[in-house]
């Protein structure tokens, strides 16, 4: 692949994959707080 | 009385259903294709603009609305105001009318994937597709006989969708989806990874990624990301309201349609990948293009991937048992959503038992089903589709933006999705809602007119589109009418059903 693809797939990955992520590890300790 | 509403058993067993009704076909063989032609690389700026503007804030109008009134569409609708119960009718009508084609792709997918083990399809895949396996006729009004296989694959789907949703929100769509879902995406994992190892899969990369920046400036191409958004999210089709309907009291809505929304994109993301690195190494392998063997939807599932599949020899036949699959695992988790949006509706509406009412829709559902799995079946699908997405869902979406936007006030929804929510959305929702998305939604209903009326959809006669497009268009909004003229049952306007839920 070159560097200008895979600079892109990373824009889409970290944008996408990284969100959700994020969201899900917001969702898991808010839940945490609940059950506290 | 108001009945005791079912609910989801977890916060978790809701978003696994929402978003397998959000990851469906489309994912997995319309995307691809999307990114492709639309600029590669440089798409994902659209693509991500239109999720922040229109996937994510109608995402969270839904939630609220469902949550907030805990209701189908018609019944949220109703206690919104009475007057607008037909908006909500309407999607619920298009779930069902879509839900009589999407079980005839599922059969062919279940065909395919028992074909796979053999690849019966040959070299010729196209003329097997069209010819051998559909007995395709010559139009809409050539029915032919019944193609037995099809018939077959339909009614294996019909009795999976009455099984599933007959046993209830959390003893059937949820339990289902909570094994459906990861099975899904493990399987696109496995193909991507043998994907992208397959000789010229970074020719596929390349092409997938690398920016057109010519195409950024092109309305038509923005207008793209906004539709895939639009209709990869299942938007306005009653699903996420009856979804959201089923929720515990306390919970957070704003999060919840983020997670939705990148769990979905994600997968449509990652689905690209394996089918550009496997397109990739079909045109290294005849020495052709890329533009020669992309495709997208029935083309690429049915006809190029069997071809590929065969090019590869012995791992072709794996590559073909975990693509349908994958196709059968998406579309079936998305199927039975299209069902519950259905049948909560007149569940609401009439007070009877889920288990009477299921069977009542799915047997109404596979008597229509049948006639698209006669030789003209392929037609009504593509006329009846192209149409119901063009202006039915399309239309849906845009009265609900302007009735909860303008009408209702969109700060009502806000108010109560920020109340349960830890992070508040701010009034940039309310303008999304209010002038951006109404905006985008005119345009692409305008486009479409403006494009069928200039030439005719798919080169079908006047008399066909008539009354197979417009005809279910009409249908939509005439039973919609009709079932807003029904009484309803006793007790089930009344606000007090938010009582019946419990933090869980």
């Amino acid at each position: 692949m070159t560097a200008t693809s895979i600079a892109f797939f990373l824009f889409g990955a970290i944008t996408l994959w990284g969100g959700l992520v994020v969201t899900i590890t917001i969702a898991i300790k808010n839940d945490k707080k609940d059950s506290n | 009385m108001a009945k005791k509403r079912d609910q989801w058993s977890s916060k978790a067993g809701f978003i696994f259903a929402a978003v397998g009704s959000a990851v469906g076909l489309g994912n997995i063989w319309r995307y691809p294709y999307v990114l492709y032609s639309n600029g590669g690389g440089a798409f994902l700026i659209p693509y991500f603009f239109a999720i922040l503007t229109a996937g994510i804030p109608l995402m969270i109008l839904e939630y609220g609305l469902g949550h907030k009134f805990r209701g189908s569409p018609p019944l949220a609708f109703a206690k919104a105001n009475k007057k607008w119960e037909w908006i909500g009718w309407w999607p619920s009508i298009n779930s069902f009318i879509i839900l009589t084609y999407y079980t005839l792709i599922l059969s062919w997918a279940i065909n395919y994937l028992y074909f796979s083990l053999t690849q019966v399809w040959g070299t010729d895949t196209n003329s097997f597709f069209f010819k051998s396996f559909l007995k395709t006729t010559s139009g809409p009004f050539s029915l032919g006989g019944i193609v037995w296989p099809v018939f077959i694959g339909i009614t294996i789907i019909w009795l999976l969708n009455w099984f599933i949703c007959y046993k209830g929100v959390s003893g059937g769509i949820e339990k289902v989806n909570k094994v459906l879902l990861p099975a899904l995406v493990i399987i696109m994992i496995i193909i991507v990874i043998r994907g992208i190892t397959l000789p010229g899969a970074s020719l596929g990369l390349n092409k997938l990624f690398t920016p057109d920046w010519s195409k950024v400036l092109d309305a038509k191409v923005w207008i793209a990301a906004y539709g895939q958004v639009f209709f990869s999210l299942s938007l306005a089709m009653g699903i996420m309201i009856t979804y959201s309907s089923y929720l515990p009291k306390k919970t957070d809505i704003n999060n919840t349609a983020l997670i939705t929304a990148f769990a979905n994109s994600g997968f449509e993301f990652l689905s690209a990948i394996g089918v550009f690195a496997i397109l990739g190494y079909m045109a290294t392998s005849q020495g052709v293009g890329i533009d020669k063997v992309a495709s997208q939807g029935i083309g690429l599932a049915f006809v190029a991937f069997p071809k590929v599949f065969t090019v590869m020899g012995g791992i072709g036949k794996l590559f073909g048992v975990l693509f349908f699959t994958c196709l059968v695992f998406a579309g079936l988790t998305s199927s039975i959503s299209l069902v519950e949006a259905s049948s909560s509706a007149i569940i609401d509406k009439s007070g009877k038992s889920r288990k009477k009412i299921v069977t009542l829709v799915c047997s109404a559902g596979y008597l229509i089903s049948i006639v698209y799995s006669t030789g003209a079946g392929l037609y009504f699908l593509d006329i009846i589709d192209s149409f119901i997405n063009s202006y039915g869902i399309v239309t849906v979406g845009l009265l609900e933006a302007i009735t909860i936007g303008w009408l209702f006030g969109s700060h009502k929804i806000r108010e109560h999705t920020n109340a349960i929510s830890y992070y508040p959305i701010g009034k940039w929702w309310d303008v999304m809602i209010k002038f951006v998305t109404p905006a985008i939604l005119i345009y692409m209903i305008a486009q479409n007119l403006i494009h069928d009326l200039s030439k005719p959809y798919g080169g079908y006669s006047t008399t066909a589109l008539i009354i197979f497009g417009w005809g279910v268009i009409i249908i939509g909004i005439v039973f919609s009418i009709i079932l807003t003229k029904t009484s309803w049952h006793e007790g089930s306007l009344s606000m007090e059903s938010d009582k019946n839920t419990e933090v869980k």
